[in-house]
């Protein structure tokens, strides 16, 4: 009896502790004190300032800090960095925690909007003009809707560009000189002629690594190339009614389908990450590659003057890119110092420090390459995108389980395990899960 | 039993008596006082042959050293009643809402459980993690029997360091593991080189993103750690069985295959049924190695319950459902566990 | 002529057995001793073996912070698991207690419970009571997760010891902390020794409390340290490999030097 007893009552004391903990669980409110006015004013205070990143973009912002820092003697930032992989999977737990970072990188709109964790910066772009400093379209994949998720012109801004990413083709130009290719393909179907033209010779066509979901990047590229940039842009946003299943999508879908098939690409992509696939194409595996400029050194560095580079081709000009772009965090309590800071990212200083780590700067006459490099190339590309007004943000980021969605269903369509309608309707229902039906 | 326990409880009461007997040296702490149980003392000589007189005092005896007792589980009790059985009532309390990890949330009654068991890619978790038994128990317990029959035939040198190195994989991080097998599985990796140099060029592959291969290269992994201990156990237990049987047995003609049959694997029951259930125990928790190889890929193939709720928690945001599935987790292990268990005692 | 078959044949087994443990330990060392460039090392040793690539792989992935973490941890772990197992299993194993047999039962059902089962939860109360990101995060969980085997444990060997040395004890005045320390603890040492490295292992090696209950990458283990190396490095196999063998070389020298305790440990753990 006094058994049971005892054991019963140390488990109840116990599921009582449970219940208190959790009661609801994340009931406790999140604590939103009066803010201090928007003012360029920082005043002369220490300030100390945290944020946090990852190490894609680590040297150019802890270079852009210095400047920071040496401007504004009184505010201190401390920086620290996460994988990226770790990043993106901690980033909402913390800035929701009490000791949220006050500086953010934001890869994704996700779920941070929707649950408030990061400022609205709509009274700091009137106080700083960014609408002047930056291309609406370069905003636009940082302004949300109220609905928190539905992304575009129109919504509240919440988040400032530091640098830009531009995802496009790269290409080997001593293998394309040798098939007797003497410049980068602009229509597909002289891309794919170019690919046939490859696999006769016995060189790899395409290089790709797919065991993070990186053939993603050549759907993706051939779906907007061929519906436009401004359609494609609406789905990534997450624009109520879109569809993946465009005509472009579902060409592009089949035609990776097809060249899985045919050996266009690597038999063993499902096997091999994208720093592997970078690696077999610095040592001259392959004719293209598609990949982001921010392998540009490492593959600049390896195949020298051989490294091409070009928007993918098809009917519009287009690419994917995106900005590495920093928001604030609620819970700061230095919301103008680090407004501060954010407009410093598009300071000359900042500009520089981004084009020397491989990224697009915010200022265009920081983007000073060297001649005959593949990031003079890159620069090329940019401004071809930015003028067609063709820069379209990732296809990952439309919902926070994207990426994973993407890789999984990716996969089973390069090992023909799937069709391309299932893989864009798999595609599909993920979106339709946080968009809405269409 | 009753027997035993009667003469259990007049020893102690006479022990406790003496004690009171003599008086305490003055080291004597407080917990020892508390122990003493001075009612004892006039009945101390009486009580062996009278039990039914000293009743009260003994009860009251028992009653301080069950305070005692107490007094000494509590520190354990509270590291492990605070941070492994109040999270996992808890875990089981959040299973029954909707909620992201950051906002509010909303009871949703069983509807987690019903994701658990309808979603496609839960249920594919909870098989793959089933799956693994075979890697992490049934090759395992097979191989171990082998091995261990062989070791156990006769008297060998060097048998300390072949255990010594057999046991090895069981005492690494399984992180580690998960690195080195991720290196050997490698497109470029030693065993595609292996391969390759035997003329067998074909064979290759890039056995953790290969649809056909990436569950079983990531399974036998298991394998490879699990083995050893499954030996071990098994030898120890081979060695325990009397000798005497298999005289019997080699006068009945039996050969040395029934003598296994009959006389070995039924004296290696306990040990079997230890063996399967810790290494059913690992095979449905794995997560380590699987993360580090393939991170669940390609497609969903490898994805355990770990990684899912992993990323239910971190990427999906959904709390509730991650919950849900580790809830329907740790019963699965239990149930098994507790059948596993009872098999074993029935047979014998 | 049979058995010479017989005895060859087995030997041969057996050797096979052991390579497959042994062969990808010295894939490992070869690889790790190549120039760091190597993208696809060969299976062989290395001309000019690179030692360096410990000191790389060292600085790299910053493995000084790393194993300090880990180190922190299992040596604060250790002693808490070591003194509640040895008390609770002395109660358990010597004392009289109604309930005694449920309380144990309760203690055992932990040996079945997942890490994916507390998981979760530990993570979402420590945050809100500002313990994520400390050592505490890992340890209390970790010496609450202990506590089944070493009581389990420490009862056995308690209750094989022979009541009459405690009577006897008792007999003599001695309190109950006094037969404990000064009867039963001294026996106790083997067990005692066993126990503790045993938890110094689970302890060095536990990954998923340490991926999740330390997010700031300063604090990281040495697993979930190198469980991030290979997202960064993974193609860097020489890096890699060095970086695996400086997190296992603690646990394996251990592991050579009190082999008796580790396999009869685990083995007996499981029995008992």
């Amino acid at each position: 009896m006094q058994r049971s007893k005892f054991v019963l009552s140390a488990l109840g004391a116990f599921a009582v502790a449970g219940l208190l903990a959790g009661c609801a669980p994340g009931a406790s409110s999140s604590s939103s004190g009066p803010r201090e006015e928007a003012s360029k004013d920082l005043g002369a205070e220490e300030i100390t300032l945290s944020l946090v990143s990852t190490p894609e973009s680590g040297e150019s912002t802890k270079a852009t800090i210095a400047a920071f820092e040496e401007q504004f003697p009184n505010v201190t930032v401390d920086y620290t960095q996460t994988n990226y992989e770790d990043y993106n999977k901690s980033v909402n737990l913390a800035l929701s925690s009490d000791e949220s970072p006050d500086i953010v990188l934001l890869n994704s709109v996700a779920n941070t909007v929707k649950n408030d964790l990061v400022l609205d910066l709509d009274p700091y772009a009137e106080l700083y003009d960014w609408a002047d400093v930056y291309p609406s379209n370069q905003l636009d994949q940082w302004r949300v809707a109220e609905d928190g998720t539905t992304l575009g012109p129109g919504g509240s801004l919440y988040a400032a560009p530091a640098g830009f990413s531009i995802v496009g083709l790269y290409y080997n130009k001593a293998i394309a000189a040798k098939l007797g290719i003497t410049e980068a393909p602009t229509s597909l179907d002289a891309f794919e002629a170019d690919l046939a033209k490859a696999q006769a010779a016995g060189v790899l066509p395409l290089q790709l690594g797919n065991s993070q979901g990186h053939s993603s990047f050549v759907v993706q590229l051939m779906g907007q190339a061929a519906d436009g940039a401004a359609e494609a842009a609406k789905w990534v946003f997450g624009a109520a009614g879109s569809d993946f299943a465009t005509d472009g999508n579902t060409v592009a879908a089949t035609k990776l389908a097809d060249w899985a098939a045919k050996g266009y690409i690597p038999a063993d992509a499902n096997g091999v990450d994208l720093q592997g696939a970078v690696d077999n194409f610095v040592q001259g595996e392959g004719l293209f590659f598609v990949d982001g400029n921010w392998d540009a050194s490492k593959i600049g560095d390896g195949l020298g003057a051989d490294a091409g580079f070009a928007p993918f081709p098809g009917e519009n000009v287009t690419a994917i890119g995106t900005s590495v772009a920093y928001a604030i965090s609620s819970k700061s309590e230095h919301p103008n110092a680090a407004a501060a800071f954010l407009d410093f990212l598009n300071s000359p200083e900042a500009s520089e420090q981004q084009f020397a780590q491989g990224f697009m700067p915010v200022d265009p006459s920081a983007a000073t390459p060297e001649p005959g490099t593949v990031k003079e190339a890159i620069v090329n590309a940019w401004s071809q995108v930015v003028e067609s007004n063709g820069l379209v943000g990732f296809n990952n980021n439309a919902t926070a389980t994207m990426n994973d969605t993407l890789t999984a269903a990716s996969q089973e369509l390069l090992a023909a395990k799937i069709s391309p309608e299932d893989f864009i309707s798999q595609v599909q229902a993920d979106w339709a899960q946080t968009h809405g039906q269409g | 039993m009753v027997r035993a326990d009667l003469r259990n409880r007049s020893a102690s009461a006479n022990a406790g008596a003496s004690i009171n007997g003599a008086p305490a040296p003055a080291s004597a702490g407080a917990v020892e006082a508390d122990r003493v149980a001075p009612s004892a003392v006039g009945t101390s000589k009486v009580d062996t042959s009278k039990p039914e007189r000293h009743r009260p005092a003994l009860r009251r005896s028992h009653r301080r050293q069950a305070r005692t007792a107490l007094l000494y589980i509590l520190p354990a009790f509270v590291f492990y009643g605070l941070f492994v059985a109040a999270p996992w009532l808890h875990s089981i309390w959040i299973s029954f809402y909707d909620w992201d990890g950051i906002g509010p949330s909303t009871w949703v009654g069983l509807e987690n459980y019903v994701a658990v068991l309808t979603e496609p890619l839960l249920q594919r978790a909870l098989l793959n993690g089933l799956g693994f038994i075979v890697f992490y128990t049934v090759l395992p317990v097979g191989l171990g029997l082998v091995i261990a029959a062989v070791i156990a035939a006769r008297q060998r040198r060097g048998a300390g360091i072949l255990r010594t190195i057999l046991f090895l994989p069981q005492i690494l991080p399984l992180v580690a593991v998960g690195v080195i097998w991720r290196y050997l599985y490698g497109t470029d990796g030693p065993i595609n080189q292996v391969l390759t140099g035997a003329g067998l060029g074909d064979l290759t592959r890039a056995w953790l993103g290969d649809f056909e291969w990436a569950y079983f290269a990531v399974g036998f992994v298991g394998t490879w750690v699990t083995t050893g201990l499954c030996t071990m156990l098994l030898l120890a237990g081979m060695q325990k069985i009397d000798p005497s049987l298999y005289e019997a047995a080699r006068i009945d003609r039996a050969g040395a295959v029934r003598q296994f049959f009959h006389v070995t694997l039924p004296g290696l029951r306990p040990e079997i049924v230890i063996a399967v259930t810790v290494t059913i125990i690992s095979a449905l928790a794995s997560f380590d190695v699987v993360y580090v190889t393939t991170g669940g890929g390609p497609g969903r193939t490898t994805t355990v319950p770990g990684v899912l709720i992993y990323q239910l928690v971190f990427t999906s945001n959904r709390v509730g459902v991650a919950c849900a599935l580790a809830t329907v987790l740790s019963a699965l292990i239990l149930a098994i566990v507790a059948v596993v268990g009872r098999l074993g005692k029935e047979r014998s | 002529m049979n058995r010479v078959a017989s005895r060859v044949l087995s030997n041969a087994f057996l050797l096979i057995a052991a390579a497959s443990v042994v062969i990808p330990f010295l894939a490992l060392m070869s690889a790790a001793l190549q120039p760091s460039s190597t993208l696809a090392p060969r299976l062989e040793w290395p001309s000019d073996p690179q030692w360096s690539n410990f000191a790389e792989a060292w600085t790299a992935a910053g493995f000084a912070s790393l194993i300090r973490s880990s180190a922190i941890i299992a040596l604060v772990v250790v002693p808490i698991a070591l003194i509640c197992a040895t008390l609770a299993g002395y109660a358990m194993g010597t004392m009289r207690l109604r309930g005694k047999g449920a309380l144990f039962a309760f203690f055992i059902a932990g040996l079945t419970l997942p890490y994916e089962a507390i998981v979760i939860p530990l993570y979402f109360d420590f945050r809100s009571i500002g313990l994520i990101d400390t050592y505490w995060a890992v340890i209390l969980p970790l010496a609450g997760a202990f506590m089944p085997f070493g009581i389990f444990w420490m009862r056995s060997h308690f209750e094989a010891i022979p009541r009459e040395l405690i009577e006897a004890a008792e007999l003599d005045g001695a309190s109950s902390f006094r037969v404990l320390t000064q009867v039963l603890l001294p026996t106790a040492r083997p067990a005692l020794v066993t126990l503790g490295l045993l938890n110094f292992m689970w302890a060095w090696n536990q990954f998923l409390l340490a991926l999740i209950l330390l997010r700031d990458p300063s604090m990281r283990t040495a697993p979930s340290g190198l469980g991030t190396f290979v997202q960064q490095y993974g193609e860097n196999i020489p890096l890699l490999a060095a970086g695996t063998l400086i997190v296992i070389a603690p646990i394996v020298i251990l592991y050579f030097i009190f082999q008796r305790q580790f396999i009869s440990g685990m083995l007996q753990g499981a029995i008992k």
